[in-house]
């Protein structure tokens, strides 16, 4: 059984179709990225997916389950099981590292203090981070910053990670440390649904490959396939571009 | 300066100080009240649901209209608004009540400009951890917000204390009542106004402080 399973989603901002006809699933410890031009709608279907951005039709499955979107209950429990991670990092700026991490397993999910702070402790050191515990968002570097946000999300144990163009906003010389943390979640078996435009990482750390544009998904396939032989002639067109580079 | 201080017969200094009190209880029930209602607004309009939308739409009208018209104006609406409905409140309360409203509409458009200066990935970032409207505001929005919401808020509440001397008008004896009252007797007008200014400062300055001093403490939080 996948552990995501999405079936014909659509999504549309005013008169503007963003999404159609999306369908394709992932298994446990899959790393599967969404590629394609700007506007192509990858990251609103990540938005769809964490319930950030409503939706016309369609189905999502996690686990099995069908997700009603309408249910708060039922966003809250996915949103439980499923983390994000935003291209704007978008951590706490009135909180210290350590608090974005630990806020919300104490706060909001009231697990025991000693334990989330431990937890966050280890997930920091993990990232290089241990250093700048007490330190507040805008005294990091944007390499930092991502990685407190990846911890963040890590801090909640999900089952799953949607990764939305981690590393668009950082300076070419920060790119490295944060993909050398995903790629050992992906060693881990983590889950993970990545937008990225770092063709070079997509290739190494993805085994299936989404290729989207204007709304639709144009081909799906292994992450070699999708690369090396593509099928369909936007494909080709978009996958040769971006390898001349 | 004995010949200036026995001008003020121990009648006279009862006066003063009895006007001195009430501007000030006016000005810290407008200030506390004005505040808390003020905070209770801005945060009821940041909410997105239906339910509460005849809520936002009367909050947005309330704060449109009254920062739209004089103080002395919703005073004399307020006290003959209490009149004809035969509530008969002492002017005082009416004058308390007026201050409110009005510092109300004002802080509360304070308040809300500031929790809207927090930038929207804070609100999408707390929605994806699972987060409440409220645990949102309570935990991210507010804290960033004080920084944008506190040196206004403060000059504002430094403004209040003067437009106490309104209160006058329904026959509060407030602070410049009291001075006028004396100039009718008969001391020396510069003498009575220049009392009634170092008192009046004796209130605004210790605020201007303390709103610095709040600054300092609560806007300490980083923001972009």
């Amino acid at each position: 059984m996948p552990l995501l399973e999405i079936t014909d989603l659509k999504a549309s901002y005013g008169s503007h179709t963003a999404l159609e006809g999306i369908t394709f699933s992932l298994e446990k410890g899959d790393v599967v990225s969404l590629i394609g031009p700007s506007g192509s709608g990858k990251s609103t279907l990540l938005r769809v997916l964490m319930g950030l951005t409503p939706h016309a039709q369609g189905s999502v499955r996690f686990d099995g389950r069908i997700i009603d979107y309408a249910d708060d209950a039922a966003v809250r429990a996915l949103r439980a099981d499923v983390a994000i991670v935003f291209q704007q990092y978008n951590l706490f700026q009135n909180m210290t590292v350590l608090d974005n991490v630990t806020i919300t397993p104490i706060k909001i999910k009231r697990w025991p203090r000693r334990a989330a702070l431990q937890h966050a402790t280890e997930l920091l050191a993990r990232m290089g981070l241990s250093h700048r515990l007490h330190a507040y968002p805008d005294e990091l570097s944007g390499g930092q910053q991502q990685r407190v946000a990846i911890a963040r999300a890590l801090a909640l144990r999900p089952r799953m990670l949607l990764l939305d163009e981690i590393t668009a906003a950082l300076d070419p010389e920060l790119v490295g440390d944060v993909l050398a943390t995903i790629r050992e979640l992906s060693g881990d078996g983590m889950t993970m649904l990545i937008v990225s435009h770092e063709m070079g990482f997509v290739r190494e750390v993805s085994s299936r490959v989404v290729f989207m544009a204007e709304g639709r998904i144009v081909e799906t396939g292994t992450t070699q396939q999708i690369f090396d032989a593509p099928l369909e002639a936007r494909t080709i067109d978009f996958v040769g571009k971006i390898l001349r580079h | 300066m004995i010949r200036a201080a026995a001008l003020f017969s121990y009648y006279d200094l009862t006066l003063l100080l009895e006007g001195f009190l009430t501007t000030f209880a006016l000005s810290l029930i407008g200030c506390l009240g004005g505040f808390v209602l003020g905070f209770a607004a801005a945060i009821l309009r940041t909410t997105r649901s239906r339910v509460m939308a005849p809520v936002r739409a009367a909050l947005f009208v309330y704060a449109m209209f009254l920062r739209r018209v004089p103080f002395l104006v919703t005073l004399m609406l307020v006290f003959y608004a209490t009149q004809s409905l035969h509530a008969n409140l002492p002017t005082f309360a009416v004058a308390s009540i007026s201050i409110c409203l009005i510092a109300a509409a004002y802080l509360g458009e304070i308040t809300r400009g500031g929790l809207e200066s927090v930038h929207a990935n804070q609100w999408q970032g707390a929605r994806a951890l699972n987060f409440s409207h409220w645990q949102t505001l309570r935990y991210v929005i507010v804290p960033q917000a004080w920084r944008v919401i506190l040196p206004p808020t403060f000059g504002f509440l430094v403004m209040i204390i003067k437009d106490t001397a309104l209160a006058s008008q329904i026959g509060v004896m407030e602070l410049t009542a009291a001075g006028k009252v004396l100039g009718n007797k008969g001391v020396p007008a510069v003498l009575v106004y220049g009392a009634i200014l170092m008192l009046y400062f004796s209130m605004s300055y210790p605020l201007a402080r303390l709103g610095k001093h709040v600054e300092r403490r609560l806007a300490a939080a980083r923001n972009h």
